[in-house]
Parts: C-alpha cells; structure tokens; sequence
C-alpha cells in the first residue's frame, strides 16, 4: 500500500489548514457561498437534501485497517453511525457539520487520508481494479499509475477550474474491473509488439443524461509520455470544452462534436508543442510509487488446505460464498474474497461504524492489513489465506456481511436517491430493498445466474442504470415516481448502453416488472449457462417488451 | 484592485473600451484593435477574452509589453490555459487576469503565468490584499513539475514534490 | 378564474450546521410544524424577501418555497421530496434500524 513522505503529509496539512480558513472566511462573509461553493467541493462537500455530505477520498479504492478504524471513528463522532461506500470506490458522510469538517479533515490526514477533489469541476479520485496486484493474468498493478495521476492532478493549477468533473479510471488486466469506458478518460496497461508496457487510451465516455461509450484516442501510448499527454487532452479540454451549458460541458460532448479523429488532431498538436521532459515523471518517481505496491509478505501456503475442504463440506453457506464471492489469487495458497455490502433488504453500499471496526480487524488478521472498495459498492479483502477463508466468513456472517451474491441479481447499485440527495428525482434506496426483498433466496439467485441490476434516483446515471443488465431509472412524472427499464447495459465486457423497455412503471409495480424480465429471461434461455446478458443479445427487446406490456 | 505577489500596486494602465481614442501612455487596447499597436507612442497592452487562440498573436509579441485576459467568471478556468500557452509560446511581457477571481486561486494564477491579476471593488472590499497573500503561502509545495520558464525571477515558483524528492534521493 | 394560490413556506439549510430549517415567525427554526404559511403572493413575496436577509446574514443557504397544505392547521408539503426533507430519509442501515427497533421495544417494555 501506498504510504506518505514527508511531503505528501505537508500537502495535506496545508491543503486541511487552508479549508479551515476557507470556513472561516465564509462565515465572516469574506466567501460568498457562490465562491465558496466550488471551495467546499473540491474539498468533499456537498450540501444535500439534510445536510452536508462529505465525500472521502479512498484512493483506487485501496485502505488498511487504520484507516478504515478512522472512518469507523468519524462515523461515530461526527455522523450518525454510519457511512456509505460509493462507485467511485469512496465513502461518503451524510451528516456532517460544516463546523467539524476542518477536524474532520485532520483525522482523515493522521491516517494519510484526505477529501481533496472528490467533487467539482477538476480531475476526480482515479478510480482502478479491486482485484489490482492479485489477479494472475494482470500484466502491471494499475494503482502505480494511479497513484501518480493521483499526485499529478492534485490541486493542478491548471486545471482546477475545468467546465465539468473529469474522471480517470486504470486497469492493468484483460477483464476490465474498473468500467474504463465509461469514463472521460480510460487507460488499459497494455504490451505493445516490442513489449513494452503502456497505455490503450480511451476518452469520451461516461454516463449521466447522454451516455456515451468511450473511443480510442490512442492505441499504444509508452509510459514516459503519460503525463505531457494528460496534460495535452485536459489542455485541449480546458480550452475548447463547452461552457455555456452545464449539461454538454463534459469531454464527451466535446468529443462527440470534433469526432474522435479532430479530437485526437488537436491532442497530438498540442502534445508536439507542449514541453514534455518539462512535465513527464522521474523514472525514480515510478520506482519508489511501485515498491509501495509489491504484494505483501504472505506466509508461504500449499495450493490445498485440510480445513478449508472440510468446511466447504460441512458448511454449505460457505461452500456457496467461496464460489460465489472469492477471486483467483497470484500467490498459491491464497484468495481474495468479496464482502458483500449487500445484505438482503439493505442499503447497498452502507456499512455502521461496527461492521467497519470487524472489518478492519478482519483485514489486520487475515488479509495483510489492506482492502479495496469495488465500484460495485462492495469490499475486498485481497490477501486471505485458504485455511483462514472459513474464519472470515464466520466473522462476516457476525455483522451480517456474508451474503454469497457477488454479481448476481441482489447485488445492486443504487445511487442514495430522493432519500438523501438534492438532485434525486425519486427513491432508489428502497427499491433496491424490495428488489433484494424479492429476490434474496439464495438458490433462486444462483439459479438465475449472473445479472446486475443498477438504479439511479435521476438523470445523472450515478447509480450507473446504462451500463446495468437491467437498469433502472426513477424519475418524477407530475408528482409521482416513475421508473423506467433498460436492458442490456453492460459496462465492460462490450460495452454496451442499455435500451428502453417502454412507458415507466409505478414504485408499487416495480418488483413485479422485474420478475416478469426474469422470468422471460428464464423461459428463453437456452439452458442454465447462458447469462441473462448473453440471452438479451441473441433474444433481443421483443420477449421483453412483449411480456412486460401485451399481457395487460 | 490590482495586485502582484508583493501586494496591491499602482496601476498606471489606461484600458481602451470599444470605440474609445487611445490616449498617450501605456494604454489596453481591445482584441480588435490590434492593429493600432503599431506606430502608438508608449506601451501597448491588448486585452482578450480566454476563447481567443494564443497563437493567433504571436506576431504581435513584440509589440505588446502586457496581456490581459478575462475571467468572466472565477470558476470559468479557460484563463489558466490561455496564460499557460502564451508563456510556452515566449510571450515574456506582463501577463493579467482580469475579472472577478478570487483569492484562493492567486497562486494558481501566478503558477499558470500571470504576473498580476485587476479584480473588481466588490471582491476586493470583502477579500483584501492581505487574503491574497496569505493564499499564496499557504500551500509551499506542488506535485506538478514543469515550471515556466522565469517562474524563479517572478518568485512564483514553488518546488514541485517530485523534483524534491529526487534531490532527497541522491 | 385566476389560479388559486397554493399556500408556501420557506425552507433552507442552516449555513453551520447543514440541518433543514424552515423559516418562522421567530427567524430560522427545525420543525416544519412551526414554519410561517403564507396563504396569498402577496405574504409570499415578503416571506421571500426575509428568507434572502438569512442569506445575506450568512445565516442560511439555498431558501425556496415549497407548496403545503394544512392538515389540522400545519404544513404538509405537496411534494414527496420536501416531505422526505421535512421528516427524514424513508430507510436506515440494516445494522442501525434493528438497533433503533430494539431500542424501541427496550423503551416500551420499560
């Protein structure tokens, strides 16, 4: 894991003290609230429908135990008990007072942690692959690119006031863990026919009220060009970006408008002229970033263990979470396992205080120290041990955090929705509730196999209902929820945007439309191992549609 | 008020607006009289909105001892740009950010190649010149490398974490 | 027939604390319950003019009306989400509301 020098401490504090001023100049009236407002959100904070909302940053979603203790900590002290982990691989608070935010900020800096850029109009936490560092097949661990964009774009005096957010996503495996094509920009680690390392980049893509597939903007970029070329597209961004309307101002509308190829023209104009050596990293810098990110001393273990077999024989509910909720790991003898924060009938995303102090502790014991937050909302626990697998799910199951979902029709994203948000338009959180509620038998789920389902309380997609293989969209049609189906959303394997089914469907009839989807899903398939989104792309809307509307 | 990084100075720039006569003396001439530069008897400054190309003006360099470039709005960042480009083009006259910015970007500004930056009364009568001052010592450090050229002369620069480190490691 | 005049009151966040707040006969308070109803535009526009004066006191953010109705004498908003502002979210964490409902039986058997 990442740790902080000397400096990265001294720029946080001084990045902590200067919000503390910032308060207080807003409250003597220094700041108006139309200035202090980006301020607040470059530093975390939202003013929601309640209250303040502070938004953490959990750098490519990867945290040891001290931190998690710390956020367990702010939950208790300045919260309500509770925080919820996003899609961005963050937490966010919902109850703070802007009063306690300055020492808000301290703790998260005694435990390297900040709030910096997680909201406004600036390049926002990059976002990477839960499994980084443990897959076997990944080529580079996509945090060391992470973490050097992390560094690069903080506080970048150029580009602090950009015309929208800009959101950087990094994957270093074949499978795509880290949706990078729907993000504004999305870089694959890739060997080129040398076989040097690099980058495929992506740009243009994202979600909200025009969803948009990201294109290629280069095929091979080499590592030394990383940042001047960054700084080339944000530049060409900055500049030529759209202003004169919130909702066309991201990369993807200028895109879109240049086309792919007068996009790229302009990038590679402004890369020639720009001065590179001027900008690029040290190679030191490489160096001393990726030692941080070698993967942890682990106990050297046999590829099979006497009481790991026992307990998947005797403990079904285990037998079921390992194949559902546990990944291949590099190192023989080793997993990672997915914490499901998906409990039937929850709120997905959401952790109490308590489950964050068990998991922490988890991790200390059985997983060298470290977790990752998954933009699914959920956690991993990236190092454990065949023979501790069984500890862990009892531990889990202690905090109801055992559910074996992983991918399958429970495990959902929900945006927080009408409940908590300013902009919401209807409730997600409780739809996600009763959707779990009907679903949540486990041999139903794993009958109907792998399927995600993703709900937005608003146009603004964050609950990523394009990109889900069914997706969910609530919006407000003369004072009443309606909610509106896609089918085929997919955001890595083929990216796809998902189509609408039809007219929207009520709060009360919305389980049922889901259940008559499944069960047309279930009657068409051509046997047990054709997924739902595979069965969508042969079948196509017409079953869908048909069984969802002709039948009234 | 127009500040620099020692604090509030005079401004002895007269700005041209519209159809105005350019008077003697340093004067700021709008983005479409440019031509006027030439043959005009004292300094010539032009002014330019921050959707006008850079390059566009590289011809006129010589003859121009400052740019100013608006900031319609202190969150529209396309000014930050703008400077950046016309520094890395070797435009080596004053640079100022005209509009209403506030303190808490003066660093930023400076970083990005402006040497002074013209706000209007009503943001300098809540944030006075001491607020902007402070901002700049605020933060000492910066991840990004790449400092303009005579970022040091201008006192401007401060040392990018990076480089530090290097020097840290040898 | 002119539209008749949906009666309003006026809703904000505390600039502090965050917390909704509506505003009362006597300033900025919590509870919907004592929120100052203007019944005609006329009380509405005045009611929005005091609203503003919390802004410039650096004592509130974001005031805007929001349509109610009287149930017994006091506002009910029209609006699902001014509801959910006025009485809270619908649904708490698994963890907290079993807490909240054991604490509830707790309570009552006392």
């Amino acid at each position: 894991m990442y740790r902080y020098d000397e400096f990265d401490h001294r720029f946080v504090a001084e990045r902590t003290a200067e919000f503390r001023d910032q308060v207080k100049r807003r409250l003597a009236g220094s700041l108006s609230e139309d200035e202090f407002k980006p301020l607040r959100l470059m530093n975390g904070l939202y003013l929601q429908l309640h209250a303040y909302m502070l938004r953490v940053a959990i750098p490519y979603g990867t945290l040891g135990s001290r931190q998690m203790r710390m956020l367990a900590h702010i939950a208790e002290t300045y919260d309500r008990g509770y925080g919820h982990f996003t899609t961005r691989q963050n937490i966010q608070f919902n109850w703070p007072k802007l009063k306690d935010v300055p020492a808000i900020l301290d703790d998260l800096a005694s435990v390297e942690m900040h709030a910096i850029q997680t909201s406004g109009n600036c390049i926002r936490n990059v976002t990477s692959d839960p499994l980084s560092g443990v897959d076997p097949l990944e080529i580079e661990d996509p945090r060391i690119t992470a973490e050097l964009l992390r560094q690069w774009s903080s506080l970048h005096p150029e580009f602090t006031f950009l015309g929208r957010k800009f959101k950087i996503a990094v994957t270093g495996s074949a499978t795509d863990r880290a949706a990078i094509a729907v993000h504004d920009i999305g870089l694959a680690i890739v060997r080129n026919e040398a076989g040097e390392q690099g980058y495929r980049v992506l740009v243009g893509g994202g979600q909200g009220r025009s969803p948009f597939i990201a294109k290629e903007l280069r095929a091979f970029l080499s590592r030394e060009e990383l940042l001047p070329y960054l700084t080339a597209a944000l530049r060409v961004y900055n500049l030529h970006g759209r202003r004169d309307n919130k909702y066309k101002a991201r990369i993807k509308i200028l895109v879109h408008e240049l086309g792919i190829e007068g996009f790229a023209a302009q990038v590679e104009a402004e890369y020639a002229r720009l001065d590179a050596d001027a900008v690029r990293h040290p190679e030191e810098e490489w160096d001393r970033i990726a030692a941080y990110f070698a993967i942890p001393d682990l106990a050297p273990r046999g590829d099979a263990d006497a009481s790991f077999e026992r307990a998947l024989k005797l403990d079904p509910g285990f037998a079921d979470w390992v194949a559902r909720n546990s990944h291949a790991h590099k190192i023989t003898g080793y997993r990672a396992a997915t914490v499901s924060l998906k409990p039937v009938g929850g709120i997905p995303g959401d952790a109490t205080a308590e489950q964050m102090r068990v998991l922490a502790d988890i991790a200390e014991q059985y997983s060298a120290d470290e977790m990752r937050i998954t933009h699914e909302q959920n956690i991993v626990l990236p190092h454990v041990g065949l023979g501790d697998l069984h500890k862990v799910y009892r531990a889990l199951s202690g905090i109801g955090l055992d559910a074996p979902n992983r991918g399958l029709v429970t495990d959902i994203i929900a945006c927080p929705g009408l409940d908590y948000c300013a902009l919401a338009t209807a409730r997600s959180i409780p739809v996600a509730q009763r959707i779990s509620e009907r679903f949540g038998d486990t041999q139903r789920q794993k009958d109907i196999g792998p399927l995600s389902i993703k709900i937005s309380g608003c146009i603004n997609a964050c609950g990523h209902h394009h990109v889900g293989h069914i997706g969910i969209l609530g919006i407000d049609k003369a004072g009443v929820e309606s909610y509106q189906l896609t089918l085929g959303g997919e955001p890595a394997d083929q990216p796809a945007v998902g189509e609408r089914t039809g007219p929207g469907f009520s709060y009360e009839e919305l389980p049922d439309a889901i259940e008559t989807v499944i069960d047309t899903y279930i009657a068409h398939r051509e046997g047990p191992d054709e997924t739902f989104l595979q069965a969508y792309r042969r079948l196509g809307m017409g079953p869908f549609k048909e069984a969802l509307y002709d039948a009234a | 008020m127009l500040l620099d990084r020692t604090g509030v100075i005079d401004d002895r720039w007269s700005v041209v607006i519209a159809d105005d006569p350019t008077p003697d003396g340093p004067a700021i001439l709008p983005r479409e009289r440019l031509a006027e530069a030439t043959g005009r008897t004292g300094p010539t400054g032009l002014h330019i909105a921050n959707d006008a190309d850079p390059h566009d003006l590289v011809a006129a360099f010589d003859r121009l001892a400052l740019i100013s470039v608006g900031f319609p709005s202190f969150a529209d960042g396309r000014g930050f740009s703008v400077a950046r480009v016309l520094r890395e083009l070797d435009f080596t006259g004053r640079l100022r950010a005209t509009g209403p910015v506030i303190a808490d970007q003066f660093a930023y500004l400076l970083e990005c190649g402006f040497d002074e930056v013209a706000v209007p009364e009503s943001i300098a009568q809540r944030q006075p010149a001491e607020q902007w001052l402070e901002q700049l010592s605020r933060l000492s450090t910066t991840y990004q490398r790449g400092a303009l050229a005579g970022a040091a002369d201008r006192g401007v620069e401060r040392a990018s974490i990076l480089d530090q480190r290097r020097g840290a490691s040898r | 027939m002119p539209k008749a005049f949906i009666p309003v009151v006026f809703t904000a966040n505390d600039l502090v604390e965050g917390d909704t707040v509506y505003l009362g006969a006597e300033g900025w308070i919590r509870d919907i319950a004592g929120a100052h109803v203007a019944a005609t535009k006329d009380e509405a526009e005045i009611l929005r003019a005091a609203a503003e004066e919390g802004v410039s006191a650096n004592l509130v953010i974001g005031p805007y009306d929001v349509a109610v109705t009287l149930d017994s004498g006091s506002p009910v908003p029209v609006k699902r989400r001014e509801r959910i502002k006025a009485s809270g979210q619908t649904t708490m964490p698994v963890g907290l509301a079993a807490q909240a409902a054991a604490e509830e039986i707790r309570a009552r058997a006392a």
